[in-house]
């Protein structure tokens, strides 16, 4: 029996691979930037009895073992976490904690799939969601362009945002359709930019979320996905996230996904009640 | 929660958990039926269609067509649907198959570094070389019973620890039956030939034969895609697709694409083999499908690097094999120069949290010179994560 090290092709299981880790890029395949953007304002800490928030930590801490066994997705994806509620935050994986965003860091902040550890996360503050997507399309501009100059092939990086809610300025007063129409035209020019400048975004609503206002944000990116746990959206996104990839246009990703999500909605519907 | 499936005959079946998912449809393991998955495909594209393509692939495993693809006795080197199934509720059509993560491993497992060490820690470069030829017989051999595979990707793909492959989603073949045509109409990006890329042709042979090129560089480069690196004349990256049209590819030019120093270097290919990758990937290749190497053609080039006498172990590393063709060990002077670029990986606490170092300095085009290890932040190791089992990932070996 020889050991991981001593076998393989070439250097083996520490080898390339080993830049990084056993769950980590190897830094000879393509690498697939993706934001979270994550919704904890005060409305995720309802219901009292079962609160949201307790079962997107749920989901978030078993994550990375989820996707650990699937070879492609945690050499390819990497992730960065934005959390917020009246303020915006960002997971610093070196620190493993959240900061303020004005410290958030594109050369740190993304990780390997497989190793992503948040840690126990908060409800609480309003859901000012257009300072959260400015920081998203910041750290997604400033990933690309960090690996750019580092020679690492990237695709375009994808931005997710989970919320349950309508968005509100810092101060809880919600915004309409006008007030988003800004933030939806610099989304939709980033989304027709060419490379090196483009990124695609996607919203996914879970219960009680403003359709309307998303779709102003979304119109073709929107997926409302109600009833459905945040273990299956996690899935879901980094799931989506590898297979539109290498898609071409963002036109193509919006559809894919809604393709994706659609086929997921009618496998639910076959499904009969065992008890 | 569980989906009821039932054949024509009334035999029921219960799926209840997901091991994978395709372009079209969900594979699940069978309850209580070991050995057997099912696809069920909620929404086909044209639901007709896909039935009728169920009906004939399952009548074409009687005939002798497909005898001969499929025989008895031997590990399966392709999935074929063994039943149709509907579901008790709605109205959604898919087939049970033979589970292929019985016998075999995602060809994942082999194409990635960190994958293989934990999951086939015996595969050498030798394994690569068996698959690659194994593969190029499976293609051959469906070529010559006129199947083309269409979608030929290593999510579709599985092999064992001799290197033998076998082909799942075969309900996505391009065959044609009765005068009809069944077209394979899945294109994945990084998997497609030039002139199927962005375009509705339909893939022909010469079209598998050029993604079997692509595969059979990854097997026999360490996982590395032919098309990969950033192009070096300073434009963005895109994609795979968009540096095949546009012809930058190490193997054919080395000074269009910048790749990491550690890549394994160009010539450890036996010549013989080096040549038929440019016949497929170079100018003419790329316009012209029928000048490329044809699956029975790489079969034969690919056996003759396993004859005995062309593959050289290397003496200061048992897991190390090269082509005879290479003075001294390609894997060894990859690991020197990975270890000249990257500060030894020491492995990750709970309590130290990932960092996200890049990986090593990257050669410019046609760069030798070994350059000092830049001044980097420790590069740390993840921890060793559970294996869930399941299509589509790895699993223990």
């Amino acid at each position: 029996m020889t050991t991981a090290e001593e076998s393989g092709f070439g250097p083996g299981a520490s080898g390339p691979a080993g830049v990084s880790g056993p769950s980590g890029p190897s830094g000879l395949c393509e690498r697939q930037p993706i934001i979270i953007v994550l919704d904890v304002s005060a409305s995720m800490a309802r219901p009292a009895d079962a609160p949201r928030i307790a079962e997107v930590n749920a989901a978030l801490a078993d994550f990375s073992t989820r996707v650990a066994a699937q070879a492609r997705m945690r050499e390819q994806v990497e992730v960065c976490l934005v959390a917020f509620g009246s303020e915006v935050r960002v997971l610093d994986p070196v620190a493993g904690a959240l900061v303020d965003a004005e410290h958030a860091d594109p050369a740190r902040d993304f990780v390997p799939v497989g190793q992503l550890e948040p840690p126990q996360l908060r409800a609480d503050g309003y859901t000012a969601l257009l300072p959260a997507l400015d920081v998203a399309l910041r750290l997604a501009a400033g990933r690309r362009r960090h690996l750019a100059e580092q020679r690492v092939p990237v695709l375009r990086p994808l931005v997710w945002l989970l919320t349950d809610g309508a968005p509100s300025d810092e101060h809880g007063r919600p915004l309409d359709a006008e007030e988003l129409a800004p933030m939806a035209g610099r989304l939709r020019a980033v989304e027709a930019a060419g490379p090196p400048e483009d990124c695609v975004f996607l919203a996914i609503g879970v219960r009680g979320a403003d359709r309307e206002l998303l779709e102003v944000l979304a119109p073709r990116g929107t997926l409302m996905l109600e009833g459905v746990n945040f273990t299956e959206i996690l899935k879901f996104l980094v799931r989506s996230s590898v297979r539109v990839g290498r898609v071409t246009t963002s036109g193509e990703v919006h559809d894919e996904v809604a393709r994706e999500a659609e086929e997921r909605r009618a496998l639910r519907e076959l499904e009969v009640d065992l008890l | 929660m569980a989906i009821r499936v039932r054949s024509r005959a009334g035999r029921e079946w219960l799926l209840t958990e997901e091991v994978g998912s395709g372009s079209e449809g969900v594979v699940y393991a069978v309850h209580r039926a070991p050995g057997l998955v099912a696809k069920v495909v909620p929404r086909p594209r044209d639901p007709a269609a896909y039935r009728r393509r169920l009906d004939r692939l399952l009548r074409q495993a009687r005939e002798p067509r497909t005898s001969r693809l499929l025989p008895a006795g031997q590990p399966p080197r392709l999935a074929w649907p063994l039943e149709i199934v509907t579901t008790a509720r709605g109205t959604a059509v898919g087939c049970l198959m033979p589970d292929l993560r019985v016998t075999h491993q995602p060809l994942e497992c082999l194409l990635s570094p960190a994958a293989r060490g934990e999951h086939l820690p015996a595969a050498t470069w030798a394994t690569g070389l068996r698959a690659a030829a194994s593969l190029a017989e499976l293609l051959a051999d469906l070529h010559a019973e006129e199947y083309v595979v269409g979608d030929l990707k290593p999510e579709n793909l599985w092999v064992n620890a001799a290197g033998a492959v076998a082909l799942a989603d075969v309900d996505s073949l391009q065959f044609v039956d009765g005068g009809e045509t069944f077209p394979c109409r899945m294109r994945s990006a990084g998997y497609t030939a030039p002139e199927c890329v962005d375009s509705e042709t339909l893939p022909d042979r010469a079209s598998d034969s050029f993604v079997l090129a692509v595969l059979a560089h990854q097997l026999l480069m360490d996982g590395l895609h032919p098309f990969h690196g950033h192009p070096a004349d300073g434009s963005p990256y895109v994609s795979f697709d968009d540096n095949l049209l546009r012809g930058r590819c190490r193997l054919v030019d080395r000074a269009s694409v910048v790749l990491p120093r550690f890549a394994p270097p160009l010539d450890l290919l036996p010549a013989g083999l080096s040549r038929l990758f440019r016949r497929a990937f170079d100018a003419a290749g790329r316009r012209d499908p029928s000048v490329r190497p044809s699956p029975a053609e790489w079969a034969r080039a690919l056996r003759r690097e396993l004859a005995p006498g062309r593959l050289v172990a290397c003496g200061r590393d048992p897991g190390h094999w090269h082509s005879v063709d290479r003075p001294w060990c390609p894997w060894c002077d990859q690991r020197a120069r990975l270890a000249r670029e990257v500060p030894a990986p020491r492995r990750r606490t709970k309590a130290e949290p990932a960092g996200n170092a890049e990986p090593a300095a990257h050669a410019g085009p046609e760069a030798n010179e070994p350059r000092a290890a830049a001044a980097r932040g420790t590069h740390r190791r993840g921890a060793v994560a559970s294996h869930e089992s399941r299509r589509g990932g790895c699993r223990d070996a």
